[in-house]
């Protein structure tokens, strides 16, 4: 007896639109679960974003991240080169320079470096903050104002700040802002109900859902991407069903496999190869349990992660 | 309607006509001087004149648009209201409070264009785009609570400086316009030499009574760009400032008819106006959330007023006491040798007592200390102490006094130096040596009282009045009444039945690790957490409408034994991600509530027993299902259906519908002597009820055997009551019978 | 629908005779209901109740062992799409992939390799369980090949289409109970034969779905039900959407021909290119690959990979937990400053690495708190000052470290007291709510 295929249709997710005119990317707007586009002819497949920060990244060990920005010089530069990435949808710049406890750089230093860079970017452009909560307010009131008509995505709004963030970004700007939660479908959802009280349209919320690198709980984003995108597509749940984007770089880069010098762990052999590893596995990981988005940092890991992608469609 | 109402409706009407005969001849004039297709426009702004572009969805560009609005605004003008009739006026008033609003703009437009120029000395006219949006996301995101709207002037420069500096400190804006006989609130400050401007939040707009519509645009404006409403969508954008800018008009000195018409033109907004002078009020609600116009208010309370009619809420960023504060000095203690002054223990009498109060008997804010301070207190002695807290609200209701006075111990830990322990008369307080060096007095305990309550339970705490007392008179004064009231509390919760109410609570915090699991907090039964009861969830839902504890409307009752209820099978549904459908509240053997994993104890049947044993946590032992607690928690928990086993709350053994489908408390045979213990005094008394004499003899506990036969044994020889009842893996008779009604329904 | 604990006790004979091993009848009943034992342990149940358990309770996926002695696994038994619905049983496996063409120097490189990778993590051993060999024509090479694979001490999984070869090379290797792949539409009469005689799980392939399911339906029908299903390698695409609809089928769909494990060759989807294998690696983990193999399998891949394998294949109701204990960290010596937080392991992961990032050598204590989250172990009261000056004490952290700063995490604040209280000698600091500041917060405490 043959194997009898049953059909799986699923209503098309709302998708978010960032950047502007033809440079613009959707996000999200998926109608089956995460990879399985062989239950139906796919409406919007996963993003790829590569991110860099306002400082350039210590490549030391890096000879092949440190190629592919070779020769870019200033901040602009940097962007373009991120730009032009191969399989990158869109750049995500983080503005670390601005932290309290690093650089400390002034909200107006911040502007100035994101309008360079949002020039010299031809891709949709995401901005991250410092992870000082309120430097990242009052950097994203002034980046929103700054970077008008641009339509960029903000990471990330909070419980505690969503209401400034989101009225400073979406609201009088027009831009798009993600809701960070942490790693729990609840808080997701209750962040979600809080910002379209605001006043938010839905189809500006993006659900940063936080993440880990694999080995390091991952089995709660794992699980928690599960189950928002089972509620989002089997059960109609219209509060879960905003895109989810997830900073794969940003844990996996900070964990001991991704940073300890092979001169600290010889048998671990070389570190770059062990980093993109660590964020190709993640990356994979966060597609395969639900991300509509994933931003990552190694160029390779950004090809693979991009063709494996289209691979799949 | 009253009298009141009909003379502002008849004071607003002639207002608008006023109005409407002024804005036209200022049109006539700008046409005369620049031709009726002159270009007219606020400086720097998308929205045209934004009153008039949010309302009518008419973009005025020229004079000639201005000509079509005045054609709106006599259409809209009502007759004055005649002398006989008494019908209604409100909405008369308010067509005539925008038709006023709407001249008021086309006369600040002509005013661009012909002068005087609105931007002139302290005067700034009208705010940019850039300026909104800067300034409105403060109003969204609750760093500006609302605006003051001031109207007229101050009877002195000043009274006009300290509301000025009130509603700055409140980090109110406030919007400046008009003025009473010649004199403006802007100038009185200006002459007080306070600095004005949109940097000080005191924005002077114009002096004449037309200016006060830019305070208006600038809110219709805030809906257009934070609300996403349509030009011409006047519902939705009276609706949003209603919901959303809390703002208010603050009437000084006389009040004209032009005045009240710019008021009438408010309260279609929900603005309210409060005036310090005897005017007629229109009391009753309607458009605005309370009150529409407050008249002869005191200048000193006038702002307070205001912030209550509006239900404007303000919190206090930094706690005022001489020491440091939060969580981290929770854990602090104080050696008696460190400690400066002390209360309580046992050594004097020491209470702390919430009470609800109306909100015009209270002063918002005011701490009061009867009996010495620490200044007259000779080191290492010990005194009596009051806290008495009186709290006002139109939220607020006697059941949240418990949890608002739980709230003490934590708050008042919190400072650095300072100790606190025990509830209601039981308290013991430390000051430590370095605080009272530091200058901590006993005032400061009814400002963190007073601060805490505001900012975390703003949606019930409208108002809030601390007095501290410190003699022993004052304080055993008032022990035997406070006590009552500890008593009267204790019975409400017992006399709290599940009947007695229409809604439980839901409690979703646990799905973090039980992804299904959907706790119902009902009156009889707790969270099985322990920490949570119905009266908890009721609060929780009041201070956070969109958090994990929601009401759920009983509905229709489909099982009145087992305890199940249609409404609450369909929340449990939806909540539990479809994975549970049906739950019953008062069975442990079909359909339980599912259980997380925090449960504090842990029913479990035992059929060969015909019984129940319950443990709790705490005990590591042997029982006799042959498994340790741990082992039935990890097949009890995680958010699954398991019939016979249910996670529980300790205090759920005292409720009268304890396991109630199965036969309730008759079917305990075991459980540790330390679980007991705990339970002792209200299971004797259950047991009283029920008719059994030695009922906590008659269950069997590690002290008499571990082994399932030993508890057979040991029921046998003490006639368990549970010997005598039904199969417990059967439905009782009487489920049975609903069953059966339910079933003879089903087939007609 | 499974039975529930008390529709099985109450088919059991309620005498607690012990005779199944179970202190009662109901713990047995409960057990049986988990899937932790089987109805039959019970000696007194009667036929009537075995006939009718199970038909209720047969496995919608069959477990399947494969390998010998201390390389024996287990594999499928899952009744659960994702890990969030119940758990998920037992981990998938991973393999590297050498083969009779290739020459002995390479193959012992990839061995080799593959060896190196040996460690611990988190309380289990993390190693590469398979060495799959392509066989070639060449039926001798082919045993040697796979001798050197059985002696590199994994499970054997063969790749040989060819009857007789497959016949002679397990007959040199199957003490090792290899997996053999190879059987299809064409060859499954001759392969079921050979793998039947072996006593080997036996590998089965087809060109598409249908043939698969049609071939699978055959081997049942002669009897073989140690099966394991090839995902094929016509396209990465087609190979995860066999992976998935094959599971779903079992899992969902009550379809119990495709309830058996799955193989996934990703060295023949991306020949090459060892980080898309790590990428698809990763997918199959998640998504229903059974033994996933790679041309290679090196540190790079095998940290991220086993470290992701052994977070999903937890159970979400036991968290993961580290052994109680001092971990200095940063090159932490007597005389660094101490943190303390809980054996819940994710709370170890995120602190221990925001130690490392703020790169401040920091001595970390670990007590026994049930596992649980430093919230809710205090509230268990498994987090106690009394639990923390007992491990203390346990553990001579007094004797062992000079610096006698300890800083509790800020949740636990309420403990500072008592502690101060039970450690008189130690200086308590409470330290920040969120790991996250304590990179912060480490700078300022030097």
């Amino acid at each position: 007896m043959p194997f009898i295929k049953k059909p799986r249709t699923l209503k098309p997710l709302g998708a978010v639109s960032i950047g502007t005119g033809e440079r613009a990317v959707k996000i999200g707007g998926g109608n089956t679960l995460p990879l399985y586009f062989f239950d139906a002819k796919l409406s919007n497949p996963p993003a790829v974003g590569v991110e860099l920060t306002d400082t350039a990244w210590d490549a030391a060990e890096l000879p092949l991240l440190a190629k592919a920005y070779e020769g870019a010089a200033t901040l602009a530069e940097r962007v373009a080169c991120a730009a032009n990435m191969k399989g990158v949808d869109f750049v995500c710049l983080r503005l670390e320079g601005a932290d309290p406890g690093g650089d400390n750089l002034s909200v107006e230093e911040c502007v100035k470096l994101a309008q360079e860079a949002a020039a010299a970017c031809t891709k949709p452009l995401c901005i991250a903050g410092c992870r000082s909560e309120e430097k990242d307010v009052e950097l994203f009131k002034a980046l929103a104002a700054a970077l008008q008509g641009q339509n960029v995505l903000f990471l990330s709004a909070k419980e505690e700040d969503y209401k400034t963030i989101g009225a400073a970004t979406v609201l009088a700007y027009g831009h798009k802002v993600a809701g960070e939660s942490s790693v729990d479908i609840n808080l997701a959802k209750q962040l979600n109900v809080l910002m379209t009280q605001l006043g938010i349209p839905k189809e500006s919320i993006v659900m940063n859902l936080g993440g880990a690198a694999v080995g390091y709980g991952f089995e709660y984003v794992s699980s928690t991407m599960d189950r928002v995108k089972a509620a989002a597509l089997e059960q109609d749940d219209a509060m879960l069903q905003m895109p989810v984007i997830t900073q794969v770089a940003t844990e996996t880069w900070a964990v001991k496999e991704s940073m300890a010098s092979q001169a600290d762990m010889p048998e671990w052999g070389d570190l770059e190869q062990r980093g993109i590893q660590m964020e190709t596995v993640t990356a994979a990981a966060c597609l395969a349990s639900g991300s509509d988005a994933v931003i990552l940092r190694h160029p390779v890991a950004v090809d693979k992660i991009a063709a494996l992608v289209a691979a799949l469609i | 309607m009253s009298v009141d109402t009909k003379l502002i409706a008849a004071s607003a009407i002639r207002g608008a006509h006023n109005a409407v005969a002024e804005a036209k001849d200022f049109l006539a004039r700008a046409i005369t001087a620049k031709g009726i297709d002159a270009a007219v426009s606020f400086p720097d702004t998308n929205y045209a004149l934004p009153v008039i572009y949010s309302m009518l969805g008419v973009k005025v560009q020229k004079l000639s648009d201005m000509q079509a609005v005045i054609d709106r605004c006599e259409k809209l003008l009502p007759a004055g209201p005649s002398e006989h009739n008494w019908l209604p006026y409100l909405g008369d008033t308010l067509d005539a409070g925008m038709a006023t609003l709407f001249a008021f703009e086309i006369i600040e437009g002509c005013k661009y264009l012909i002068g005087p120029n609105p931007v002139n000395g302290i005067w700034l006219g009208a705010a940019s785009d850039v300026i909104l949006r800067a300034r409105g996301i403060e109003f969204v995101d609750g760093s500006a609570p609302g605006f003051a709207a001031i109207v007229g002037a101050a009877p002195s420069k000043e009274a006009a400086v300290r509301i000025a500096r009130e509603l700055q400190e409140k980090n109110l804006y406030t919007f400046i316009a008009g003025n009473t006989n010649g004199v403006s609130f802007a100038e009185q400050l200006d002459e007080a030499g306070v600095q004005t401007g949109w940097e000080t939040r005191l924005v002077p707009f114009g002096k004449d009574i037309s200016a006060a519509v830019y305070a208006l645009g600038f809110a219709n404006r805030a809906a257009l760009a934070f609300g996403n409403i349509q030009p011409g969508d006047y519902k939705r954008n009276l609706k949003y400032n209603k919901d959303r800018v809390f703002a208010f008009v603050m009437a000084l000195g006389e009040v004209t008819d032009e005045k009240y018409a710019a008021a009438a033109g408010a309260i279609s907004y929900g603005f309210p106006t409060i005036a310090d002078t005897d005017i007629p009020e229109i009391l009753p609600t309607g458009i605005c959330t309370y009150e529409h116009v407050v008249s002869s208010i005191p200048i000193d309370s006038i702002v307070e007023k205001c912030l209550e009619v509006r239900g404007c809420k303000v919190k206090v960023t930094k706690m005022p006491i001489p020491v440091s504060y939060g969580a981290a000095f929770e854990g602090e203690r104080i050696r008696r040798e460190q400690t400066f002054v002390e209360f309580g223990g046992n050594r004097t009498h020491a209470f702390e007592y919430v009470t609800t109060r109306e909100l015009d008997e209270i002063e918002n804010g005011k701490v009061t200390v009867i009996g010495p301070d620490i200044d007259q207190v000779v080191p290492g002695n010990a005194l009596p102490l009051g806290i008495w807290v009186e709290v006002a609200g139109r939220k607020m209701q006697p059941d949240f006094e418990a949890i608002l006075e739980r709230q003490i111990h934590h708050i008042i830990n919190g400072a650095e130096g300072v100790w606190h322990m025990g509830q209601r008369d039981q308290g013991w307080l430390r000051i430590s040596k370095s605080a009272q060096e530091r200058g901590f007095t006993f005032r400061h305990f009814g400002d963190m009282v007073r601060v805490k309550l505001t900012n975390d339970y703003q949606a019930i705490v409208d108002k809030i009045q601390v007095t501290i007392f410190t003699t022993a008179e004052e304080v055993d004064r008032r022990l035997p009444e406070i006590r009552q009231v500890y008593r009267a509390r204790n019975q409400r919760v017992e006399s709290l039945t599940d009947d007695s109410v229409d809604t439980f609570y839901s409690c979703l915090l646990c799905q973090s690790f039980a992804p299904n699991h959907v706790c119902v907090i009902t009156p009889e039964r707790l969270g099985l957490c322990g920490a949570f009861n119905w009266l908890d969830g009721k609060a929780a839902y009041e201070i956070d409408p969109t958090g994990g504890n929601q009401p759920l409307l009983k509905g229709e009752c489909i099982d009145p034994i087992r305890g199940q209820w249609k409404n609450i099978n369909d929340y449990v549904y939806t909540t539990s991600k479809h994975a549970i459908d049906t739950v019953n509240a008062y069975s442990m053997m079909e359909y339980p509530m599912t259980s997380c994993g925090c449960f504090e104890a842990i029913v479990a049947v035992m059929p060969e027993c015909n019984g129940v044993m319950m443990v709790n946590r705490e005990y590591m032992g042997d029982t006799p299902s042959g498994m340790k607690f741990s082992t039935m928690a990890s097949m009890a928990g995680g958010g699954q259906q398991v019939p016979g086993f249910i996670g529980v709350g300790k205090n759920y053994a005292t409720s009268r519908k304890f396991i109630a489908a199965e036969g309730g408390h008759k079917r305990i045979v075991w459980m540790p002597t330390s679980l007991k213990e705990a339970l002792r005094e209200d299971l004797e008394l259950i047991g009283k009820r029920l008719g059994i004499d030695n009922f906590l003899e008659n269950i069997c506990d590690e002290t008499i055997t571990t082994e399932s036969e030993g508890v057979m044994e040991f029921m046998a020889k003490v006639n368990h009551p549970a010997l005598a009842m039904w199969d417990i893996t059967e439905p009782s008779p009487e489920a049975a019978a609903v069953d059966a009604a339910r079933e003879a329904v089903a087939h007609g | 629908m499974a039975l529930k604990g008390l529709d099985i006790f109450k088919l059991t004979p309620k005498t607690n005779c012990k005779e199944c091993n179970q202190p009662t009848c109901m713990a047995f009943a409960m057990k049986v209901a988990s899937g932790a034992i089987a109805l039959t342990d019970c000696p007194h149940m009667s036929a009537a109740a075995l006939d009718k358990f199970a038909s209720a309770t047969e496995p919608p996926m069959k477990t399947i062992d494969i390998g010998a002695g201390e390389c024996a696994y287990k594999l499928g038994g899952e009744t659960v799409l994702l890990r969030h619905d119940k758990t998920l049983v037992n981990s998938n496996l991973y393999g590297i992939c050498i083969s009779a063409d290739m020459p002995d120097a390479a193959i012992e490189a990839a061995l080799t390799e593959m060896t190196k990778i040996d460690y611990e993590r988190i309380g289990k051993r993390m190693y590469v369980e398979c060495v799959y060999v392509k066989c070639n024509s060449d039926a001798v090479r082919s045993a040697e090949v796979a001798v050197k694979a059985v002696a590199s001490g994994r499970v054997p999984v063969l790749d040989c289409a060819d009857p007789d070869i497959a016949k002679s090379v397990l007959g040199a290797i199957k003490e090792a109970k290899p997996v053999l792949c190879g059987a299809n539409a064409a060859n499954w009469e001759a392969m079921n034969a050979v793998a039947k005689a072996a006593d080997a799980v036996l590998g089965v392939s087809g060109a598409d779905l249908n043939e698969l399911h049609d071939t699978v339906e055959k081997l049942e029908a002669a009897g073989n039900k140690k099966l394991i299903l090839d995902v094929g390698s016509v396209s990465i695409k087609d190979a995860f959407a066999n992976a998935v609809e094959i599971r779903r089928a079992a899992l969902k769909d009550g379809d119990r021909t495709f309830g058996y494990p799955s193989i996934v060759n990703l060295a023949a989807l991306a020949p090459g290119d060892l980080v898309t294998q790590a990428a698809l690696a990763s997918i199959f983990t998640l998504r229903y690959g059974s033994i996933i193999l790679m041309e290679r399998i090196g540190y790079a891949e095998a940290l991220p990979l086993f470290g992701l394998r052994q977070n999903i294949y937890t159970d979400p109701q036991k968290p993961m937990r580290v052994t109680p204990g001092l971990y200095p960290i940063g090159g932490a010596n007597e005389n660094s400053v101490c943190c303390l937080t809980v054996d819940f392991a994710l709370s170890y992961f995120i602190v221990s690495g925001e130690i490392e990032r703020s790169r401040v050598p920091v001595n970390l204590l670990i007590p026994d708190a049930g596992g649980y989250s430093v919230l809710t172990a205090w509230a268990a009261g498994k987090l106690s000052a009394s639990s923390i000056a007992k491990f203390i004490q346990e553990f001579e952290i007094d004797t062992k470290i000079k610096n006698h700063t300890l800083i509790l995490p800020g949740k636990v604040a309420v403990l500072k007291g008592d502690l101060e209280a039970k450690l008189p000698d130690w200086k308590i600091v409470v330290g920040p709510n969120e790991a996250i500041q304590l990179v912060k917060f480490l700078s300022t405490i030097n």
